[in-house]
């Protein structure tokens, strides 16, 4: 019968949660309250649960160790066929070292099933390890066991239900979580924005570095016999067309056309349209006398729109017109 | 490349941004929207609803926290608790699936002190608002 009360005893003070030893990672009460959490998830899942934290702290030695058998109490305190614990190595350097502090973390289980990828799943802030606060992340992960166990069917779920009690006078929520909106959506808006400026960038950049230029317009003429022309030597226009259409129309420059003699070769002014320096098909082949060439002259020079055709061209043009072939002056010797 | 080429890519980056852009201006919903539309309905009593889900918490959490994040989260034994501008919303196991909570915030906090009292607000709870301290000094 002794036996049987102490069988009976023994696990329940086992398992009852003892109280905090000198903790580097959490305050003697946090300690006490994480173990007895983990005892009431011992006690409704069968499951021990604890924690093992390490810390180098400049290269000294401490650690933070608790369990549902207590704080300062391994989770192999007792005899469990099923216990999940979480284990931590805290690295903090000195000030004068360029080394940086380090963490790492894992979980193990007995049987195997909770890893480290099921806690990474919950997406606790395991950066704070090395913060200033390491007991928060550690806190979190610790009491989250119990969940992991339950989702990996090492034991059996615990369900929590609503207080329909009314909350006391003084519970009051103090926390500021900011805006939903800004936290699910602020990301993709700042990434729509700057989308939106590097494509308005690049427009800017195309139209600024690929602007079309505008070619210019040098047609050349055409003679109706190519085989009659000889290479020429360039000869510049005598005077800008430009300024003989500015001139009033009473005293336009007039030569005289040129007498027959080789062909002269001019390129066009680069101002006028093509069909004005080509010589027309009703041009007259016979050198024009002044009389007849001075109103042409006038009502080229009056016109606004179209200026006035030069006068080499004009005189080139006819002199070829009117020079005869040289297989018909051949014919005439 | 030549001038066309290199305006419609412009104009395909700005066309992609403006999408993004409207999107994230007009597109999705809060919570509770999330909630009507992903999960069925099994009560409600003002602006505390009940749903219930086939998957296990944990995957139900991750669902709900990837879709919509919350701005902190609790763990215990028993259940995650989402903490959103408004609204506070429990998952709990509910046989071999879940069950979802969400009421407002002041509700909320008074339906589920025992688990969150003391870390988002007074009013005492379980105890696991982690106080910090520890060695400290990181740098």
């Amino acid at each position: 019968m002794k036996r049987l009360a102490v069988a009976l005893v023994l696990p329940l003070l086992l398992a009852a949660p003892g109280t905090a030893a000198a903790d580097v990672i959490f305050d003697p009460a946090d300690a006490d309250d994480l173990a007895a959490t983990l005892a009431e998830a011992y006690t409704d899942q069968g499951v021990c649960y604890g924690w093992h934290v390490t810390v180098d702290n400049v290269g000294s030695p401490q650690e933070s160790v608790g369990s549902n058998f207590g704080a300062g109490k391994t989770v192999s305190s007792g005899s469990c066929a099923k216990k999940v614990e979480f284990t931590a190595n805290i690295t903090y350097t000195s000030e004068s070292s360029e080394s940086e502090d380090s963490a790492s973390y894992d979980v193990s289980s007995t049987p195997a099933g909770v890893g480290r990828d099921d806690l990474d799943a919950l997406d606790i802030d395991f950066d704070g390890l090395t913060g200033e606060d390491p007991d928060v992340a550690i806190g979190k992960a610790v009491t989250a066991l119990p969940l992991l166990a339950a989702d990996k069917g090492l034991a059996k779920a615990l369900a929590a239900s609503p207080d329909t009690a009314s909350a006391p006078a003084d519970a009051q929520l103090t926390d500021d979580p900011g805006s939903d909106w800004w936290r699910e959506r602020g990301g993709m808006l700042l990434w729509g924005v700057g989308l939106m400026l590097a494509g308005g960038v690049f427009v800017w950049w195309v139209l600024r570095t690929n602007r079309p230029r505008r070619r210019p317009s040098h047609v050349q003429p055409v003679p109706d016999d190519l085989s009659s022309l000889e290479p020429l030597p360039y000869e510049p226009p005598a005077e800008p067309p430009v300024e003989q259409a500015e001139e009033p129309p009473a005293a336009p420059p007039v030569e005289p056309p040129a007498p027959p003699g080789p062909p002269i070769y001019a390129p066009p002014p680069p101002g006028p349209p093509a069909e004005e320096t080509e010589p027309g098909p009703d041009a007259e082949p016979a050198p024009k006398t002044e009389a007849a060439a001075k109103p042409e002259a006038e009502s080229a020079s009056g016109s606004d729109a179209a200026p006035a055709p030069e006068p080499v061209e004009t005189a080139a043009g006819e002199s070829e017109q009117a020079r005869p072939a040289p297989s018909d002056l051949k014919d005439k010797e | 490349m030549r001038f066309r080429p290199k305006l419609l890519v412009a104009s395909a980056i700005g066309g992609v941004g403006l999408i993004v852009l409207l999107f994230a201006i007009f597109g999705g919903g809060g919570i509770r929207s999330y909630l009507d539309d992903n999960f069925h309905r099994q009560s409600a009593s003002g602006k505390s609803v009940v749903y219930t889900a086939s998957a296990k918490p944990k995957a139900v959490y991750e669902q709900i926290r990837s879709a919509r994040p919350p701005a902190d989260t609790q763990y215990d034994p028993s259940g995650y608790f989402l903490r959103y501008s408004d609204d506070i919303v429990a998952i709990t196991a509910n046989g071999a699936g879940s069950r979802i909570y969400v009421d407002d915030e002041r509700r909320g906090y008074s339906h589920w002190l025992l688990f969150v009292g003391g870390v988002w607000g007074t009013g005492g709870g379980s105890g696991d608002n982690f106080r910090g301290g520890g060695p400290g000094g990181g740098k």
